[in-house]
């Protein structure tokens, strides 16, 4: 008798401590934020925004960007606030490092849509228009991440078939249908996956700028050179040279120009 | 000696770089501080109460004190970064005047900071009859305050003067600060401090400095002449000012010539007198449409450069507003007329002026003129608010001439008239920002930039090439070539021989050992050089001389048979020594012989000489 209450006394500690483990990250979870935390100065940053303090949104925002953090959501906001301060150039710089993170979110196209709104990229090739959209599909990890899968699930195929070839091969000695059909897909898939995935990367780490201030593209790298064409703030360039303080940008429409480093912001 | 030195300071220059890399951790907090701990009836002082290191944090319930009037002076924030860590100052400031003598415990106040409450400590003001000591009353404009004590009385005093007490939400107005300072050797002097919510401070910048008789006394005088700005509206008290100095007093006996060297030196804060004001908000009722958002005096100036151009050639406007008062908000004039035209968003840019009380923006605007038919650009209008006659002005300047030549090149596009470009007539703005971070991360830390990722890619392809090489080799063992059978041979050969030398360690030689390391030989010769195995003899040697090179190894198989021979047909004792000896013997030989296999296949030779 003395022994079943001693196992109860037992079992009931057990579960105590149990449940104490099982709520020790909930009682955790309850302690204040940490005030310089990344999210509690994304926080504060939206607080200032709210309040119109665009500026010092700004401040806080550029402060996580420059510790080195992402996240969609960051380089929206600091497009809006900068977008509230009247500059367009450095907004639609961040709409569009948001966009290479979250290609798909109904704001922020929006958004850039609206800051572009009234700025003459000078034309868009329907061979442009594809190669930003294929580009764009999706983020480069989730590229990344699918190939992963489809590469492990292909080598799991094929070592399928050795390990266990009575489940993937007819008496005949043939491979059986459904274990051929799985290595075409996911060999397609992987191909498909990477193909995306290069080309995101490739368009992701060409260079490029967005214009952030009004100036003139001129046809020499030289001060008092003619000018070529005019940019205003906003217009997205491809950067295709460096020489000193100049770079050569090309816009949408094909159109080179040298300009002032310091007018245009890199992606 | 020197060495124990060195060895302090490399320890002492270890730690201060340890020091430097360590990231120092903020702690919450509330504190409670006030200016004067005693004040006059009728004078007052300022409470503070600092919050360190909350983000968000609700303002503090004050509560009413009999004998004491306690006004909110509004929250300021400092935020600091250092060594990569925030830290964030939060400080609430009161105004508390005293109505009645006596002792007033002020505090302990509660802050809510997120799901924490913060707790000051308590302080106890006390307020004197006004003929004692304190602080005198915050006076009017035009008069001073003087600072108690002797013997400053009446010696260093602050003025805060602005030109009128109601103003417009957006009117910038020149405030004057002023220092008087009399009889006293004043050691140093800090910028005016007037933190209030109500108005936006700019260019506190050095003072001027000259000099002023009241009442028969000549004060040094030093004047700051600060811009604010009304950003709210409502009635509010501005100030008082502070400003913190220090000043020299004397208290020894030595002439002046010493007074520098013996004086001491007495920080002091001086506080101004308030002014009540009235900021009202600009007038709805006939603010056009085209209002600015400039409020103040000014003038327009437009220019247009080149004047003759071709069809398509940019043409750049410059549009100076030179004035006095806030143009920080104004937007560009408005140009009507540019339905020919391409029209460039304008660009704005404050210029300096020779006059600190002016301001001039440039606006600077690129126009593309479409048509030939084009003779003008413009007019050109700014609406503003004239705080001065409670007015909503129009400035407007002529359209400019300007020839447009007919250019065969150029190719037409879109025309975009202004109003276009604006976006708000179209319905459209900003969606809001986000709440939430989303995955933020720092740029190291996703995923594919780490270096385990890729290392991960590799376990499907060496699982697989692992699983691939295996079943190569199974295949090649159960495959029925020489090599193979050789192989198999020799692990049950190495088997037999094993269990042999067991059993002879546990029971003894018999002659039952003989036959079977005499079949095992056979069987083993038999399959590896395809003979039948019952039909090999001592002979075999002699057979195998085509096959073997190795001249002892044959001379190892005659003598095993001739063991044999000798111990099973004489009746000659087959004892533990014999039979160690022969299974010795025979473990060379199958040692050798796959030895002699595994030379033949690794090099080709006598290939065929299994295929008996």
């Amino acid at each position: 008798m003395g022994n079943k209450i001693r196992q109860h006394n037992l079992i009931g500690r057990g579960l105590l401590v149990l449940g104490f483990l099982f709520f020790l990250p909930l009682l955790g979870g309850a302690q204040p934020e940490n005030p310089s935390s990344p999210e509690a100065l994304f926080a504060q940053a939206n607080t200032h925004y709210e309040k119109g303090e665009y500026q010092a949104a700004v401040a806080l925002y550029q402060h996580l960007v420059e510790c080195g953090y992402e996240s969609g959501h960051l380089f929206y906001n600091l497009g809006n606030s900068y977008f509230k301060l009247g500059e367009k150039g450095q907004a639609v710089l961040y709409y569009e490092k948001a966009r290479r993170l979250i290609p798909h979110d109904a704001d922020l196209k929006a958004n850039l849509a609206y800051a572009l709104s009234g700025v003459e990229e000078g034309g868009n090739t329907w061979w442009l228009a594809v190669k930003t959209a294929v580009t764009h599909l999706a983020p480069l990890g989730t590229w990344i991440t699918a190939a992963s899968i489809c590469y492990a699930l292909f080598f799991c195929c094929l070592i399928l078939k050795m390990l266990f070839p009575a489940l993937t091969t007819n008496p005949t000695g043939q491979p059986k249908t459904w274990w051929r059909r799985s290595v075409v897909i996911t060999g397609a898939l992987l191909l498909l996956t990477v193909s995306l995935g290069a080309l995101t990367f490739l368009g992701q780490n060409t260079p490029q700028g967005v214009v952030l201030t009004a100036g003139d593209a001129l046809f020499e790298p030289v001060v008092g050179a003619s000018t070529h064409y005019h940019l205003s703030p906003g217009i997205r360039v491809r950067i295709l040279e460096e020489k000193g303080e100049w770079i050569l940008v090309r816009r949408p429409d094909g159109k080179r120009g040298w300009v002032k480093k310091q007018l245009v912001g890199e992606l | 000696m020197n060495q124990r030195i060195t060895k302090i300071l490399l320890h002492l220059l270890s730690t201060v770089i340890v020091l430097s890399f360590v990231t120092p951790v903020f702690a919450q907090s509330a504190h409670l501080s006030l200016e004067a701990t005693e004040i006059a009836v009728g004078g007052s002082t300022e409470m503070r109460i600092i919050v360190e290191n909350v983000s968000t944090a609700s303002s503090p319930e004050i509560g009413e004190i009999d004998g004491l009037k306690i006004r909110s002076r509004g929250v300021s924030q400092q935020m600091q970064i250092i060594n990569g860590q925030v830290s964030r100052t939060t400080t609430y400031s009161y105004l508390i005047s005293g109505l009645k003598p006596g002792e007033y415990r002020l505090g302990p106040f509660t802050v809510k900071a997120g799901r924490q409450n913060l707790t000051t400590s308590a302080l106890t003001l006390k307020v004197v009859e006004q003929a004692t000591t304190g602080p005198a009353t915050p006076a009017d404009e035009g008069s001073v305050q003087p600072v108690a004590g002797d013997p400053l009385d009446g010696q260093l005093f602050l003025r805060l003067a602005l030109p009128k007490r109601q103003y417009y939400t957006g009117e910038k107005v020149r405030a004057q600060i002023k220092l008087y300072v009399g009889e006293i050797a004043l050691q140093s002097l800090h910028y005016p401090q007037l933190n209030q919510a109500e108005v936006l401070v700019e260019g506190m910048e050095q003072p001027a400095k000259s000099r002023e008789i009241i009442n028969g006394q000549s004060f040094q005088v030093f004047t700051f002449s600060p811009e604010l700005t009304m950003i709210k509206t409502g009635e509010f008290t501005l100030g008082p000012v502070q400003v913190d100095c220090s000043i020299l007093v004397r208290n020894h006996p030595f002439p002046s010539f010493f007074e520098e060297f013996f004086a001491e030196e007495r920080p002091l804060q001086v506080q101004s007198n308030t002014l009540d004001l009235e900021v009202l908000a600009l007038p709805v009722t006939g603010r056009p449409a085209d209002f600015s958002g400039a409020v103040g005096q000014f003038e327009l100036e437009v220019s247009a450069s080149p004047t003759e151009v071709l069809q398509g050639d940019p043409i750049t406007l410059k549009m100076i507003i030179t004035g006095q008062g806030n143009l920080s908000l104004a937007s560009a004039p408005v140009i009507t007329g540019l339905e020919q035209f391409k029209v460039y968003d304008p660009q704005k840019d404050f210029l300096l002026t020779t006059d600190p009380s002016q301001e001039k923006v440039v606006f600077e605007q690129i126009v593309l003129p479409l048509e030939a038919s084009i003779t003008a650009l413009g007019p050109f209008t700014f609406c503003y608010f004239d705080p001065a006659t409670a007015q909503y002005q129009r400035l407007t300047v002529p359209a400019l001439p300007i020839t447009v030549r007919e250019n065969p090149d150029f190719q037409r596009t879109t025309s975009l008239p202004i109003g276009r470009e604006t976006g708000e007539e179209l319905g459209q703005d900003l969606v809001f920002i986000k709440n939430h971070p989303g995955h933020l991360r720092q740029r190291s830390e996703i995923f594919y930039r780490q270096s385990w990722f890729w290392l991960l890619q590799i376990i499907p392809l060496l699982f697989f090439l692992t699983i691939y090489t295996y079943r190569r080799y199974k295949q090649k063992q159960e495959a029925d070539t020489p090599a193979a059978r050789s192989a198999r041979a020799y692990r049950q050969a190495n088997k037999a021989l094993q269990s042999a030398s067991q059993r002879l360690a546990a029971a003894g030689p018999s002659p039952s050992l003989l036959d079977e390391l005499n079949q095992l030989l056979r069987e083993y010769l038999g399959v590896t050089y395809n003979y039948v195995a019952a039909a090999i003899t001592a002979n075999i040697a002699d057979e195998l001389r085509t096959k073997i090179d190795d001249q002892l190894l044959l001379a190892m198989i005659k003598e095993f048979f001739a063991h044999y021979d000798y111990y099973k047909f004489t009746g000659a004792t087959f004892d533990r020594h014999a039979a160690l000896k022969l299974i010795n013997l025979t473990e060379d030989i199958i040692y050798g012989l796959n030895a002699e296999q595994h030379k033949i296949n690794n090099t080709g030779r006598r290939g065929d000489s299994h295929g008996k």
